[in-house]
């Protein structure tokens, strides 16, 4: 494991960038290395489990395909680390100590990080969080995940990114300075909810055929689509054992379309926070991050909505895994030396 | 509105947000060692703390925290953004405790104190808000650490908020009320008008529900303002749309001790009247289920996802409060209304998923406090004796709650003059 040891000799600097999600984390490194994991962690249910395994915790997409055998854990299900449990806890650690590992560190290297967190985890979770982090880097800051990914992409005044993870759709403004509580709202109504819609349309439509949600998410990381689509949409799925093409074209439109009356909602209600000066700034200037980001039409869509009340401009990502983690990692980068010297405590 | 600052701003505003994380360094452990080394708990030296009171009023919070302990007052202040005074020594019998009273600029700086604790483990960590009586300062909220994360520290004993005659002074110190340190808490109320703007709630033949429920709710707050001790707030006061969970963030935003949620039944065809009232809680029943789907149109959270918390909510002491609370709700609700109507029947309480009262801090319920399924009712709740009296009914049960809850306080002006009168 990676976790560290009071090494002899600080042999040099790394800065990484993490992003904790929900669905997926990710780290960035100084030394040019860039990874992710699926946000499970799994822990053999017993010994033989352990044994036919071979290992004594399992992550990302390894955890869910032995998911049988093991006592699988999404910490951030909904956003937030449930406390108490230190079983959430003790999985965010595993997945900070995964996540190092996979950037290769090297023993002694000093580690300063700074790690992205969904809004409502940086307001409930915050010393969870250090707890699950400190144990594996030399100093720590915890900022926002749609702020990591706006930082990253250098857009600090008059903008608004909007993060539609899996659990939670994460927004914030940026205005030049740090966001705030104020600056930042966080709907329920994300990917999951996406899934479980299409899901229970599925359901109704297709009542023979055998299908579960993870089928159904990955129907829609291939298909996602608002407004127009061209041509059908079809999928395999099993019926009685034999596979047969079934048309969920109009199922997707819907489900993915089911999450915009919100974040059109927030999105107004944000842009009028700014400076009528500034409003027509900032609707040239709403940024799509996160998975969701990825449903095609979804950018058109808003910028269809928000027309009515002058032009505007919707951009996405260009790398949706890695935004925050980039993000993150250019935060890290930027911040001086001795901010980082602070944190040490001699 | 905004200022426009630079990247370096930025940068400092990054760091100084993260202050809290300051020197934990040198107790680098983990979960597992921590584990390990309550097991042998005999090497170790828990302390006790005791009380821990914080407050806040506008920008600023102040802890005090009693610790009975030797500590380095230099540590302390370290960790602090802006020490107001250091420690000050006071007796309290044998023990000799070392009171800190620090300043923060916000509430998630109080956790500043975590690192300083000589166990390394976070102390200070959930807050659970109650409101300060409007003594001096109007409506200063107050918050006292919750209990809650102690639990997992053998021989921690807190003694939440136990404040002596001896040990306030010290605290008074802090520019605290009296009344808050002796637990006369305000109570905060939120009642909430169901539905509103857009969204009709249940159609009568002549009347909205959202209507209904706005009136009888402003009766409901004119009502428990006579009251000493309570600071009652309606989440909306006109005819507007309003989503779910705006509603449960103004309550936990107002620092809510308690939620109340009005709304007027349906079922179709002309029916007998019935009251029930709701709990936050997982239901078998398809009928309940229904009735929550209607109740939650306005919300933006999935019903999917929330059947899993709602299991994990499980039989929380809030849901307990809640149970509480829906029973004295219902049972004053019904004998009152029986009382008008003989038909009225009684469909109790009963735990259902309504997402109005998931998200709440307080405990909360549903109310319906009457129905439009009943011509007869529905002609009555067009006059306003009847929403008065809907009102007045609500009003015993909450008083019969939030009485049996906390021993003082709650009495009405007037009354306890009479009270006082009928003991000498
Ligand atoms: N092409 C796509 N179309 C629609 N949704 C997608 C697509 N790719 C990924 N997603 C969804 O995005 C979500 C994951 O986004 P991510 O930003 O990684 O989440 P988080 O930050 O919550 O971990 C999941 O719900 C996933 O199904
Ligand atoms: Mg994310
Ligand atoms: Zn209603």
């Amino acid at each position: 494991m990676a976790k560290k040891k009071s090494s002899p000799k600080r042999s040099s600097k790394l800065r990484v960038g993490i992003d904790l999600g929900t669905s997926r984390s990710a780290i960035s490194a100084s030394n040019g290395k860039r990874k992710f994991v699926e946000s499970y962690v799994g822990w053999p249910k017993d010994f033989i489990s352990e044994k036919v395994l071979g290992k004594s915790v399992l992550f990302g997409q390894e955890a869910l395909d032995n998911r049988l055998s093991l006592e699988l854990c999404r910490p951030l299900e909904h956003g937030v680390i449930k406390e108490g449990t230190s079983r959430d806890e003790e999985a965010v650690n595993q997945l900070i100590s995964h996540l190092i590992e996979l950037a290769e560190i090297q023993e002694g290297q000093e580690i300063y990080s700074v790690v992205g967190v969904p809004a409502e985890s940086l307001r409930a979770n915050k010393l969870a969080i250090k707890r699950a982090v400190e144990d594996y880097v030399d100093s720590l800051m915890v900022v926002s995940e749609p702020f990591a990914a706006a930082y990253g992409r250098g857009v600090l005044n008059n903008a608004i990114v909007i993060d539609i993870g899996a659990g939670t759709v994460d927004f914030c403004i940026m205005h030049g300075s740090m966001p705030t509580d104020d600056d930042q709202r966080t709907l329920v109504t994300a990917g999951d909810y996406i899934d479980e819609h299409l899901y229970a349309m599925l359901k109704e439509k297709y009542p023979e055929s055998d299908f579960n949600l993870n089928m159904v998410r990955k129907f829609k990381e291939e298909h996602s689509y608002i407004g127009k689509t061209k041509g059908k949409i079809e999928v395999e799925i099993p019926v009685g054992g034999k596979i047969m093409v079934h048309d969920i074209t109009e199922e997707m439109g819907r489900a993915c379309e089911s999450i915009l009356p919100a974040v059109l909602e927030h999105t107004m209600e944000l842009i009028a926070r700014f400076d009528p000066e500034y409003q027509g700034l900032v609707r040239q200037n709403i940024i799509l991050a996160g998975g969701g980001s990825q449903i095609k039409g979804l950018d058109k869509a808003i910028e269809a909505s928000l027309k009515e009340d002058g032009l505007c401009k919707v951009s996405v990502v260009d790398d949706p895994i890695f935004a925050s983690a980039d993000g993150a990692l250019a935060l890290a980068k930027d911040m001086p030396d001795d901010y980082w010297q602070n944190m040490l405590d001699e | 509105m905004f200022k426009q600052a630079n990247k370096r701003q930025i940068l400092k505003d990054v760091h100084d947000e993260n202050l809290w994380l300051v020197g934990k360094r040198k107790s680098r452990r983990s979960v597992a060692s921590l584990k390990s080394s309550k097991d042998n708990s005999s090497q170790r030296k828990w302390v006790q703390l005791s009380p821990i009171f914080v407050a806040m009023g506008g920008a600023f919070v102040a802890v005090v925290v009693t610790l009975w302990f030797e500590f380095s007052a230099q540590k302390l202040n370290d960790s602090m953004i802006d020490v107001q005074h250091s420690a000050q020594d006071y007796s309290t019998g044998a023990q000799s405790p070392l009171v800190y009273t620090a300043g923060f600029n916000d509430l998630n700086d109080a956790a500043l104190l975590a690192p300083v604790l000589p166990h390394e483990r976070p102390v200070i960590e959930n807050f659970k808000p109650v409101s300060l009586p409007n003594a001096s300062s109007p409506s200063l909220p107050g918050l006292f650490v919750d209990e809650g994360v102690f639990e997992d520290l053998e021989a921690f004993e807190l003694r939440q908020a136990t404040v002596t005659p001896e040990n306030y002074h010290a605290l008074a110190g802090a520019g605290i009320p009296l009344a808050q340190l002796f637990g006369l808490n305000v109570k905060t109320i939120v009642i909430d008008p169901g539905h509103g703007g857009k969204d009709p709630g249940a159609v009568g033949a002549s009347v909205y529900e959202k209507d209904i429920a706005l009136d009888v709710a402003k009766r409901l707050r004119d009502r428990l303002l006579e009251y000493e001790g309570y600071r009652v707030l309606m989440t909306r006061e006109v005819d507007e749309t309003m989503a779910l969970n705006d509603r449960v963030n103004f309550a936990n935003a107002n620092s809510a001790d308690l939620f109340i949620s009005i709304h007027v039944n349906y079922f179709p065809g002309d029916q007998k009247s019935f009251i029930e009232t709701y709990y936050f809680g997982p239901t078998d029943d398809s009928k309940i289920a229904e009735l929550a789907a209607r109740e939650n149109n306005n919300s933006h959270y999935p019903y999917a996802e929330f059947k899993e918390i709602i299991l994990k909510i499980g039989d929380t002491l809030k849901s307990q409060e809640s149970k509480q609370l829906a029973y004295a709700v219902q049972r004053n609700l019904h004998k009152q209304m029986h009382k008008i109507d003989k038909g009225t029947r009684d469909h109790g309480i009963k735990a259902a998923p309504f997402v109005v009262l998931l998200g709440l801090d307080a405990p909360g319920i549903l109310a319906e406090v009457s129905c439009l399924c009943n011509r007869d009712e529905e002609q009555r709740l067009k006059t306003s004796e009847h929403r008065e009296s809907i009102a007045s009914f609500l009003e015993k049960g909450i008083v019969t709650y939030l009485n049996k809850n906390t021993r003082v306080g709650g009495k009405r002006n007037g009354e306890k003059e009479k009270l006082a009168k009928a003991q000498q």
